[in-house]
């Protein structure tokens, strides 16, 4: 190094960068690469190994003569993993061993024995266990006695000296996890948004589970979450960034300094206010890491929401988001509430009672094109009209029993009906549909067609014979039969297009009324018949005996027991009609607006109520009037239903107090109407909300506005516009396959009740 | 780190605004004492010969040091690299159309300057291509980092370790992680984690300082990584 001396002649390159070096007062320095250092973060964590060089199997080995050691499983910052086994307890376990101190640090052993108690107590299922924990004094001193209960023996930390003295070892016995990590499963690419979903409430649990405890983990990050053979998740490496507490390099700082994890992964406040940190860290490490699952990436700088980026469900956005926000006071604030909030959106996006695999299979039965299915269908139909031809030509009985008759008009229209609905919605609902439902709307046509218009006439037709020949026969049951039929048609008809599994169910009792007893009430008519022709026989050849004109008891009872079997059935298909129904029929209209409009402002999913009250309303659109009859009374108008009261000023009284009320209500509604649609003007602002979000944010805030003047013709159409929105959102994630086809419904229907609501007003103000 | 952002030079400076303190005095002295070179270079580099150079680089500083400069450049007060430099673009717009080049004296106290030295250097700078603005964006980096390292190495001296500080220099730079730390070890006796920890100390100081010596001339905490990094592109035409 020469000072001071310049080279005019041949100016040096710098080694590291090549850039040439001045000459002069910066002595063979290079200002490139002295600004590169400069600006180099003390929190950087080199991603390469450690200088830190793990001792050898056999070195460890000897150190432990408690354990079996099997191998060597890797090192990393923390420290060197063995795979061990423990033979007194004939159990696998992880040996891991910290690194050296290199400076001798008093307090260090302290430290290590109260953070390494406190995992120890951690008990969890998602937790990799602490079995035991010390340190050992490396080659040269007798190696202490193990100790069962975890508590080390009270070695001071030997000091290194200058030539090199052998430090403690410190290390921890842990349960062995026979899996892989995050990190390898990322790189293998076996991760899909999915498994992420079902990776991260398993983290949340042990997380939370470890700060009540009163534990914080402060380096979350792929390479500490395990994977098992089981899928479980466990969490390695709690706390052990504080006992380190610094550079993993093992270098020994005083004072300030202090930084621990992988800076990707650390919360802003663990770098630039260490002493501050607290759990919520370890909530935004587990934001960063989701965001990495999901997307393959990791949020820097101004990064896309992982909606964007994959296809996942867009209100895990704001679920990553909340857990990334820079302020710990802005984040969440316990772990327990991200896992809950995934809970909120696993059940409100899917089909109630549907596993979390479900959008991937409506994703699947995108594909189904209708064509076929309606193709199939008309197919079967038609077989079976050729096949049954001769019935329907060669006998024309049928048509006399008037019963049967109507029972045939009104399951024929009925029958109609749906198939018209059918032939409506099947290309809309095949989209993105169940295998369930697809099964639903193709059996019951077809089976239906066979019932009404093969088997129900044959029946008749058979009846008619009977009643015919043997006039002396109480043929009953033709009309408890036409009657059941009509009934079942309207309910199977009615709840078929939307529930169809409870249409099948109804369907089935009637399979079984059919199969068992209509054999046994024709074996037994046919048994009446032969009965009265061998009676017929008897008293032609005896001319003297009276003419058996009571019926067989046995024939007698067998039409008992198949009127009180079909009325039992009629009965059943009633309570499962109203069992599928129940819910619509139970939800009484609220004083105002219309009772049936899921209320738009709310975004998110529409609660699960809705979806039942659906065919009361589609029926109305699609069917005919009887969604009517369904619903409860009719909704009352905008104000509430008012009694004739005996004071009139009373009441007068009264009802200004409850206009007024209700005004210092919507003038509330407003205020915070206008807020959200700050805080949403705001986020949109910085890329974090869309603009549909703020569109619908500003239409909830008219609302608002529009229903503190009063204008309901207003209120019903800025709704009508928020549902539009809604809906063409919809649409467009359908589309590719990212909402259910449960959403779509709700959505459709949502705008048609809203466009509804919107026409009425309109004419309530023109009256 | 706030705190200490109160008491910079450039933030004093500012402050006091017009009416001008003797604090604000004496810092814009610091701070023109400390960074005037980049300045002549500057100058020079705009194609004036040398005595003409060394005339405007001290009219410019008389002026400056009047605070006549302060009022306008309201973009640029963040920084004080770059304050500078507009002003001094000012100065030589406006002094191109006067016609005399008379010595300006006299006022403030005017800075001694080592034309000699300063001469010197911008000779032995290796830098012809470049345009002006880069010269002084270059020379400004320099100067900065001269004065750090001038810094560090007192207060290495200080504690006695003066020995330590030039065998381990070398180690400042952004250096990968195959440092000889054996070689440094053996020769200055020490076992190799000693000496880990010095270069790891080292190197925190050194940033501490070129943190400090930049948050002089800035006024705002925020903004020290940007003028680092826009001090690095000066290096990386």
């Amino acid at each position: 190094m020469n000072e001071g001396e310049t080279n005019r002649t041949m100016p040096q390159k710098c080694p590291e960068c090549g850039a040439l070096l001045p000459a002069g007062a910066l002595a063979g320095l290079c200002p490139a690469c002295l600004l590169q250092q400069g600006a180099a973060a003390d929190t950087a964590t080199r991603p390469e190994p450690k200088p830190f060089v793990p001792p050898t199997v056999e070195e460890v080995a000897r150190l432990f003569p408690q354990l079996e050691i099997l191998g060597f499983l890797g090192k990393g910052g923390m420290g060197a993993v063995y795979k061990a086994r423990q033979p007194a307890l004939d159990r696998r376990a992880a040996l891991k061993i910290l690194p050296t101190q290199a400076a001798p640090d008093p307090g260090f052993a302290e430290r290590f024995t109260r953070e390494a108690r406190a995992l120890a107590r951690l008990s969890h299922p998602n937790i990799v266990a602490v079995y035991e924990f010390g340190q050992v004094s490396a080659s040269g001193a007798g190696v202490p006695p193990a100790s069962a209960a975890g508590v080390p023996p009270a070695l001071p930390s030997i000091p290194s000296q200058a030539t090199g003295g052998m430090p403690a070892l410190p290390y921890f016995i842990m349960e062995f996890v026979d899996g892989v990590n995050l990190r390898q499963l990322q790189k293998a690419g076996r991760l899909s948004p999915r498994e992420a979903l079902q990776i991260v409430p398993q983290i949340c649990d042990a997380l939370q589970y470890a700060h009540d405890e009163g534990v914080v983990h402060r380096d979350i990050k792929p390479e500490n979450v395990l994977v098992d053979r089981k899928g479980r998740v466990k969490i390695a490496d709690f706390g052990l960034a504080k006992i380190l507490g610094h550079d993993p390099e093992a270098l020994r700082l005083t004072g300030e300094g202090q930084v621990m994890g992988t800076p990707h992964y650390m919360a802003p406040e663990q770098v630039e206010h260490p002493l501050t940190v607290d759990h919520r860290a370890d909530i935004f490490s587990l934001g960063v890491v989701f965001y990495e699952m999901l997307t393959g990436e990791l949020p820097l700088g101004k990064f896309q929401p992982p909606s964007r980026k994959v296809q996942v469900d867009v209100r895990l956005d704001d679920v990553v988001l909340h857990a990334l926000e820079k302020e710990p006071e802005r984040r969440y604030q316990h772990v327990s509430e991200v896992k809950t909030d995934m809970q909120k959106i696993a059940s409100g996006t899917l089909p109630p009672g549907q596993t979390s695999g479900q959008p991937v299979e409506a994703r699947r039965l995108k594909k189904i094109n209708c064509v076929p299915a309606l193709s199939l269908y008309f197919l079967t139909s038609t077989l079976l009209v050729a096949a049954n031809w001769r019935e329907f030509t060669g006998h024309t009985d049928y048509i006399l029993a008037p019963y049967a008759a109507a029972a045939w008009i009104v399951g024929g229209v009925f029958w109609a009906m749906l198939h018209y609905s059918c032939w409506k919605a099947l290309p809309e609902k095949f989209r993105a549909t169940t295998p369930g439902r697809a099964l639903g709307f193709l059996f019951i046509p077809v089976f239906n067609f066979y019932w009404f218009f093969v088997s129900f006439p044959k029946l008749a037709t058979g009846f008619n014979a009977l009643k015919r020949e043997h006039p002396e026969l109480p043929i009953r049951n033709l009309r408890g039969v036409g009657i059941a039929y009509a009934i079942t048609s309207v309910l199977v008809f009615t709840l078929a297009l939307n529930h169809p599994g409870w249409a099948c169910l109804i369907f089935v009792t009637d399979l079984v009324l059919t199969f068992v007893f209509y054999p046994g009430i024709v074996a037994n008519a046919n048994a009446v018949i032969e009965a009265s022709q061998a009676a017929r026989a008897v008293a032609a050849a005896t001319p003297q005996r009276p003419a058996l004109s009571e019926p067989p008891r046995s024939g007698g009872r067998a039409w008992k027991i198949a009127a009180a079997v079909i009325v039992a059935v009629v009965a059943l298909n009633c309570v499962i009609a109203v069992l599928a129904l129940r819910p619509a029929l139970s939800k009484s209209p609220p004083a105002s607006g219309a009772s049936t409009t899921p209320r738009p402002e709310k975004s998110g999913a529409p609660m699960v109520q809705t979806v039942v009250t659906a065919p009361e309303v589609t029926t109305r659109g699609d069917i005919g009037n009887e969604g009517s009859a369904l619903n409860g009374p009719e909704p009352a108008t905008g104000h509430p239903q008012q009694q004739r009261p005996p004071e009139a000023s009373v009441s007068a009284v009264a009802n200004t107090e409850i206009e007024a009320h209700s005004k210092d209500i919507a003038r509330l509604k407003l205020e915070i109407a206008e807020r959200e649609l700050n805080e949403v003007a705001r986020k949109q602002q910085v890329g974090v909300a869309t603009t549909s979000e703020l569109e619908k944010a500003k239409m909830a805030r008219d609302i608002a506005a529009a229903e503190l003047k009063g204008d309901a013709v207003e209120v019903a159409r800025l709704k009508l516009q928020v549902t539009e929105v809604d809906f063409r959102d919809i649409q467009k994630r359908v589309e590719v396959g990212m909402a259910a086809q449960l959403d779509y419904d709700k959505a459709k229907l949502a705008r048609d009740v809203a466009a509804a609501e919107y026409l009425r007003q309109q004419q309530l103000r023109t009256k | 780190m706030r705190d200490v952002f109160a008491t910079t030079h450039w933030t004093v400076v500012l402050a006091a605004g017009r009416g001008g303190t003797p604090q604000a005095d004496r810092a814009l002295g610091e701070l023109c004492r400390a960074y005037w070179f980049p300045l002549y270079a500057y100058v020079r580099r705009q194609g004036h010969p040398k005595e003409d150079a060394e005339d405007l680089t001290q009219g410019f500083f008389a002026r400056f040091l009047e605070r006549n400069y302060l009022e306008g450049l309201s973009s640029e007060k963040g920084r004080f690299r770059a304050f500078l430099l507009a002003a001094v673009k000012h100065f030589l717009a406006n002094e191109h159309d006067r016609a005399g080049r008379q010595k300006r004296g006299g006022g403030v106290a005017a800075l001694s300057l080592d034309w000699q030295d300063a001469d010197t250097r911008y000779q032995i700078d290796p830098a012809d291509q470049l345009s002006p603005d880069k010269l002084y964006d270059r020379a400004w980096a320099m100067t900065l980092l001269e004065q750090v390292i001038t810094r560090l190495r007192a207060e290495c001296a200080a504690d006695g370790k003066a020995r330590v500080f030039e065998q381990l220099k070398p180690f400042l730079m952004a250096g990968k992680s195959d440092i000889p730390y054996a070689q440094a070890a053996a020769s200055l006796g020490l076992n190799e984690g000693a000496v880990r920890v010095a270069v790891h100390r080292l190197r925190k100081r050194y940033r501490e300082l070129l943190r400090q010596e930049i948050a002089q001339t800035l006024s705002d905490p925020a903004q020290i990584e940007e003028e680092l990094r826009a001090l690095f592109r000066a290096f990386t035409d």
